[in-house]
């Protein structure tokens, strides 16, 4: 069946460009060679996060009123659909993990340096919109952890000078977050988000494939190479497996619960914390004075983004120390403040 | 000029018409005989939290609950007689003023009226 199939498009399709262009595709090998599966890894992972995100949207009501008890009616009535919601909830964290793992093994094998500076920048513009799709997505329960996190997400913004009025009432669509709120966060996590992201991270492809992989400067000597099919291939499907396994593994371990309806009215309860991948912003609003604080993460991500025409010595084939050390103090810093935030106690 | 001409319409589609405050400017939040003293209750006014505060003293008071900083609603301490908010641990003392940050503005204070045993709050004489 399969066999006839094949054989009806090939008589109808040239497929023998594609074919030609496949064989001689080569993955460099070397002792760097696994942080090139991350990229792959991260794509798998989005296409979990299309499809259950896609299964949810049918029972899901972007309401006041309804959006607590149409997840609550997904995880108890609708069959396996504790088992979707789950792999979605622990789909978007593996996504921002993987993707995290991806940019900073780019970073320290200085992939970003001439001629693949483009790629940096629309991979950092993914991240950001990946986790502009974690912040939309976690309003969508109505529940209080996730109304104060929204609170807090849409009055950053407030600090920008000129615009940053206008662009808090854009997200909240109202004196306060409400029902404008949720169907506005709801539009961009299941409509305009995955738009934009789709679109770069098909650019973002694109451009590896027509630039190749970058090999780390150290392994320059090294020559050896692997077909992408079917070796690399072979070898990524087997690190997809592994992911997937970890993935249900947590899904069946540790199933995400709902918590109660907020109560709009109602004070924020003590101890709330935003989930891991923003604590270290939450730590950040904490300690430094708001100003400081969101503008030094501002200026730092604009500085991230910008590294590959500020490492000159990298574009030149050139070990760049500073750049490492850089590299390893932002991430001194987001441990720092994200481990602060887990075992910081408010004494009033 | 031409993406003015598009941009302008689109950006003002997005931005939600403003509240017309002559129009909610004065809310019924309770009755005298439900607060007893040193309570606080909380509610909806001009699409945002407030509350309303049973003084040990007798008086009354009510106040925006929303914090300054990052627009979480505040919570009543009766014990100290202040709000705290639990995102990021501001404190504001009953008359709204900062005691300790990372807010730095106050919370705005609204007008108490009592009318027989109802309690209003309003914005038309608004004490900070």
């Amino acid at each position: 069946m399969t066999s006839r199939a094949a054989d009806f498009l090939k008589d109808r399709i040239d497929f023998s460009p594609v074919q030609a262009w496949v064989a001689q595709r080569k993955i460099p090998q070397h002792k760097h060679s696994f942080w090139y599966y991350f990229g792959g890894l991260a794509l798998f992972v989005l296409t979990i996060q299309i499809i259950t995100g896609i299964m949810l949207a049918f029972y899901y009501s972007p309401t006041p009123v309804k959006a607590n008890e149409s997840v609550r009616y997904i995880m108890e009535k609708v069959h396996y659909g504790w088992l979707i919601r789950s792999i979605h909830f622990w789909g978007a964290n593996f996504l921002i993990a993987v993707v995290l793992v991806h940019m900073f093994s780019t970073y320290f094998t200085k992939a970003y340096r001439k001629p693949r500076e483009i790629m940096w920048v629309l991979g950092v513009i993914i991240l950001a919109l990946i986790l502009t799709s974690a912040f939309t997505g976690y309003l969508l329960p109505w529940t209080t952890l996730s109304y104060f996190a929204t609170k807090i997400g849409t009055s950053m913004p407030l600090y920008v000078p000129f615009v940053g009025h206008f662009i808090s009432r854009l997200m909240v669509g109202g004196a306060d977050v409400g029902a404008a709120t949720l169907t506005r966060m709801f539009t961009l996590h299941t409509i305009v988000l995955p738009i934009l992201w789709l679109t770069i991270i098909a650019i973002h492809v694109f451009l590896s494939q027509v630039l190749g992989l970058s090999t780390p400067l150290s392994q320059r000597s090294t020559r050896d190479e692997t077909k992408l099919f079917p070796n690399f291939m072979m070898r990524q499907a087997a690190v997809w497996s592994g992911a997937l396994a970890v993935l249900i593994s947590f899904v069946a371990l540790f199933p995400e619960g709902l918590a109660a309806k907020v109560n709009p009215v109602l004070p924020a309860p003590a101890g709330i914390k935003p989930e891991w991948y923003f604590l270290f912003v939450f730590q950040t609003l904490r300690t430094f004075p708001d100003v400081i604080g969101l503008g030094g993460i501002t200026l730092g991500a604009i500085i991230w983004m910008l590294v590959p025409f500020l490492d000159r010595k990298a574009s030149n084939g050139e070990k760049s120390t500073f750049f490492t050390l850089f590299g390893v103090a932002i991430i001194v810093y987001l441990v720092t403040m994200t481990v602060m935030a887990y075992i910081t106690t408010e004494v009033h | 000029m031409i993406a003015a001409y598009i941009v302008y319409p689109v950006l003002r589609f997005f931005t939600p018409p403003a509240v017309a405050l002559g129009e909610v400017d004065k809310v019924f939040v309770t009755t005298l005989d439900k607060m007893g003293l040193n309570t606080a209750k909380f509610f909806k006014f001009l699409d945002k939290p407030a509350v309303l505060v049973h003084l040990p003293d007798g008086k009354y008071t009510s106040l925006s609950a929303k914090c300054t900083h990052m627009g979480c609603t505040v919570a009543f301490q009766s014990k100290d007689d202040n709000f705290i908010c639990e995102c990021h641990g501001s404190i504001f003392n009953i008359d709204g003023k900062v005691l300790k940050g990372p807010a730095t503005r106050p919370l705005p204070v609204y007008y108490v009226d009592i009318e027989g045993n109802k309690i209003y709050v309003t914005v038309k004489k608004q004490l900070a």
